[in-house]
């Protein structure tokens, strides 16, 4: 077990060097940088855009840009925002907070929602009730994020009139208040959870009806356990491994997931924080968030895995 | 089975509370305005770094305003005079001027402002230009020369000019005064004011930005046209015009501006809103590309001018816009947008038509032909691609270009729309080094009240304008216009100046390096329940488009009466809006509840036959 977990950190963090070139090479080659947000502004001149351009420092050679990069990586200074004038560090760090309020919740309720109907449509597969939500759970698996959370938004928020139209708080709240903030919350959770319950449910339902099918079932069912233990007892532990992997995922996900339904409901998260920063090019807070997500997304996998391998004694690692 | 009865009462109940009803609890005077147009960050209160001047021009009034037609008037200047010899220009200051804090504005504060932004600003400084000299200790690389600026007294600011410029009063006595005794130490180009702490002379000062989320701003009793009627004025952010406008109609937003023209007609029918249009500054135009051969070496058609005249002679730009922006467009004819003025004389040149270039695609094809580009057997003469992003024009302008695309077709050219994400467009548009790759492209401009900027900023190649990350995307490269140009900005005498810029027009007109589409018409909407807005022209030295003057944002307060459908400000008549622009929920409801009835219904109908099959075998 060791060599195997030295191996893997190995990888990984071989893995997370060569995402973080990817990354600069990705966000560079795009077309135009910060200083093509500023044509906003036709009295800017070529002058003024190049002090800009040096005050950024991006006059310098690529090779150069990216050797700062890499050694403000590892030293833990991630740049100064050339929006926010303030270390990249601490703007996403003030914004992580909203972020999770919002994915937590949100990943709570997909696991035990998900977990509940993945575990009751099993039952009896193909079943008029199984065919029924299955359905259901492809439509909203299918569904887009953002048309989703755009339609929820209109009917809720417009036709009935019941949920405020997006942010984290009123407006006029001056201290956080608890229930201003469920009311907010209701509609980007709700969008987000339909869509990961519907992958979450189906996952747990194909794992189940597997698990269902075995042999061992069978004899339980011969001994005349009732249904419930045998379903509770039995079933789940083994039927809920693969969900294991997803939650793992889900967790390495649980900082960027919500990108889009961040932006329809104005959520002051990460999430709009990566969409505000693509568009302006604001490459220390880009390369700073996207470093964060895949060491995250390599970490959490990495865990699992470990996990999985005490969870399930078959599997041995060497 | 206990347990699971007592989670779902526990989520119940979460959620009954949760849906509980909507507090209304707002304070009784704030106005939130929803934007989603612009998202400032910390940088546009810190007057060295914005580039969006909007809430900065809130904040710090200038020594001089502009009233709704376009003419200068006092703001905290009470009276200016510029010497017979355009040398020396001397301020006198209102009395009684004071700071939100308290402190009293005086000369010292204006000739702190003028130093630390040409020695600070890089965005800035240029505007400082005709006393500026080179300082290596600088951000900027510049200084004001030693004794252009004296203060003889707290109420009087003198400045020398070595030479005239008919520009300078305009750029710097319209510019955003701001506090010594505030910013006296900051290194702007490193620090940020802190918004708790914020003083300012406008209506409303800054008080609270939640990144990315709102900016709020508190009344000043002190601003010198009086005290607001309102509280506060939120500023909330969106990220796209749908989501703003769902909060404009349920109340949750009250004053939208900037709003896409395809939408007006839907939002007029809500009886909570009032929707109006106001010409701003803004011209929307075609960037043609005149250099002969593109960056790939082919052959670029556009170079040649009748080709240029051609393309604008069949179009029926009249009937495009109307298709795409309903009524909320004003035809454009020349480089300046018509509300320009100098001095009050209005600098349009009249001999111009409008439109001007007729509609005629017969004689466009006759041009083609003559400029050597005959139609093949199946009419098509050639190619070009057009480069745009969903800019201040929308969706809209999309609608537009593919509108374009098929006049085009008619005689015989193929025109390939390229839609790209806004900052890629921008590279490729202005960015990239000539001769560019594209042979038109979709731009915009929004002025200054000085007609120097249209002409510099479009017509000029001074000082690599017409280069990469120049604004002259087209390359057009005329000495005699750079020439005239230049007179401009040192002509004081009214006469002579405003003859330049018409002459400039004219010029434009016959060369055709632009195709000029329409100055832009906003759509703005507030909810009835607030009375006393002026829109019109604000602070257009800093804000592009009508923006909440200062002077009415005093005035704005809710009214007594309840609101209902008739206000005492009018509405424009909105016009039948062409078929599929209106944004209609209930339409789009209804049409998705069908759709995944219909679905179900078929799923089932698939169940059951499958059912009788299988018991078949």
């Amino acid at each position: 077990m060791g060599s195997y977990l030295a191996r893997r950190v190995l990888v990984a963090v071989g893995l997370i060097f060569v995402v973080a070139t990817l990354n600069f090479a990705i966000m560079h080659s795009a077309p135009g940088g910060p200083e093509t947000v500023l044509v906003e502004n036709p009295r800017i001149t070529p002058q003024a855009r190049a002090l800009i351009l040096k005050s950024f420092g991006l006059d310098r050679p690529l090779q150069e840009q990216y050797y700062l990069y890499v050694r403000g990586l590892l030293t833990g200074n991630w740049g100064t925002s050339y929006f926010y004038l303030e270390p990249a560090f601490n703007v996403i760090a003030a914004r992580v907070p909203a972020t999770l309020l919002l994915m937590i919740p949100s990943l709570i309720l997909t696991i035990v929602v998900g977990v509940v109907i993945g575990v009751l449509i099993s039952r009896k597969p193909f079943s008029p009730l199984d065919r029924a939500v299955s359905s259901l759970a492809f439509f909203f698996y299918a569904m887009p994020a953002f048309w989703l959370g755009l339609m929820l938004l209109t009917v809720f928020s417009l036709f009935l009139a019941l949920l405020p139209a997006g942010g984290m708080t009123s407006v006029t709240m001056t201290t956080f208040d608890f229930f201003d903030y469920l009311r907010h919350l209701i509609l980007p959770m709700m969008t987000l959870t339909l869509i990961n319950v519907a992958n979450f449910a189906l996952l747990v339902r194909s794992s189940m009806i597997d698990v269902l099918d075995q042999n061992y079932i069978m004899t339980a069912r011969g001994k005349g356990l009732t249904e419930r233990l045998i379903l509770y007892r039995h079933a789940l532990r083994n039927g809920l491994l693969p969900t294991v992997t997803m939650v793992g995922l889900f967790v390495g996900f649980i900082l960027q997931g919500a990108m889009l339904t961040e932006t329809v409901f104005t959520w002051p998260g990460l999430g709009l924080l990566t969409f505000d920063s693509i568009l302006r090019r604001d490459y220390p807070i880009v390369l700073s968030l996207f470093f964060m997500f895949s060491v995250m997304i390599i970490i959490a996998n990495l865990i699992t895995d470990i996990i999985y391998g005490f969870l399930d004694p078959r599997i041995v690692y060497d | 089975m206990k347990k699971r009865v007592v989670l779902a009462l526990c989520l119940l109940t979460v959620v009954v509370l949760g849906l509980g009803p909507m507090s209304h609890a707002q304070q009784p005077k704030v106005l939130v305005v929803a934007l989603a147009t612009l998202i400032p960050e910390i940088t546009d209160l810190n007057p060295a770094q914005i580039f969006v001047t909007y809430f900065a021009a809130l904040t710090y009034p200038s020594l001089i305003g502009w009233d709704k037609d376009g003419k200068v008037v006092p703001a905290l200047a009470q009276s200016w005079d510029i010497s017979p010899d355009g040398l020396t220009y001397t301020y006198k200051l209102k009395d009684g001027l004071k700071w939100s804090d308290g402190q009293p504005i005086t000369s010292d504060d204006i000739a702190f402002t003028y130093k630390i932004l040409s020695e600070q600003s890089a965005y800035w400084y240029y505007l400082w230009t005709p006393i500026l000299e080179a300082n290596n200790n600088t951000v900027t690389g510049y200084s004001i020369k030693p004794g252009a600026i004296t203060t003889p007294d707290p109420a009087t600011i003198v400045i020398h000019l070595p030479s005239p410029s008919a520009t300078f009063f305009i750029n710097t006595a319209g510019w955003m005064v701001i506090p010594k005794h505030y910013y006296s130490g900051m290194d702007l180009s490193k620090q940020n004011p802190d918004p708790s702490t914020m003083v300012g002379s406008g209506p409303f000062v800054p008080r609270q930005l939640v990144s990315g989320d709102r900016l709020v701003c508190d009344a000043n009793p002190n601003f010198y046209g009086g005290k607001p009627a309102l509280d506060q004025i939120i500023f909330k952010f969106y990220r796209d015009s749908a989501s703003a406008e769902i909060a404009l109609q349920t109340g949750e937003a009250q004053y939208m501006q900037d709003i896409p023209p395809q939408d007006a007609a839907a939002l007029a029918k809500i009886p909570s809103l009032t929707v109006t249009a106001e010409q701003n500054q803004i011209k929307i135009h075609i960037y043609l590309n005149l250099h002969p051969k593109l960056a790939d070496g082919s052959v670029n058609p556009v170079a040649d001018l009748r080709v240029r005249k051609a393309i604008a002679m069949s179009l029926d730009l009249d009937s495009i816009l109307k298709a795409s922006l309903g009524s909320y467009y004003k035809l454009a004819n020349q480089i300046q947008v018509p509300n320009m003025y100098y001095l009050g004389k209005s600098v349009t040149n009249t001999s111009i038509p409008s439109p001007a270039y007729p509609y005629d695609p017969e004689a466009a094809k006759k041009l083609l032909d003559d400029a050597g580009y005959p139609a093949g057997e199946d009419g098509k003469r050639f190619g070009l691609t057009l480069v745009m992003y969903l800019g201040r024009w929308g969706s809209a302008g999309y609608t537009m270009m593919q509108l374009v695309q098929s006049y085009l077709k008619v005689v015989g050219i193929d025109l390939e729309v390229i839609v790209l994400e806004r900052a890629s467009a921008r590279q490729r548009i202005w960015g990239a080094p000539p001769p560019k790759d594209w042979n038109m492209a979709l731009g915009s401009i929004s002025s200054s009240p000085d007609p120097d900027v249209n002409p510099y900023f479009l017509l000029g190649s001074l000082y690599g304008n017409a280069g990469a990350g120049g604004f002259n995307a087209g390359g057009y490269d005329n000495p005699f216009v750079n020439q005239l140009i230049l007179l401009g900005q040192n002509t004081t005498d009214v006469d002579k100046r405003v003859a330049i810029y018409q002459r400039i027009s004219g010029i434009a007109y016959q060369d055709l390096p632009l195709l000029e589409l329409y100055y832009q018409t906003e759509v703005i909407a507030w909810n009835t329940k607030f009375t006393g807005f002026v829109p019109g022209l604000g602070q257009p030295m800093h804000d592009y488009w009508g923006a909440l003057k200062d002077t009415s944002l005093v005035q704005v307060t809710i009214a007594e009466v309840a609101a209902t459908t008739t206000s005492a400000v009018t509405t424009t008549a909105v016009t039948t809006t062409p078929p599929g622009y209106a944004m209609d929920y209930t339409t789009l409801l209804y049409n998705t509840t069908l759709a995944a009835v219909l679905v179900i219904v078929v799923a089932i109908v698939a169940y059951y036959v499958g059912r009788k099959r299988r018991a078949a075998t």
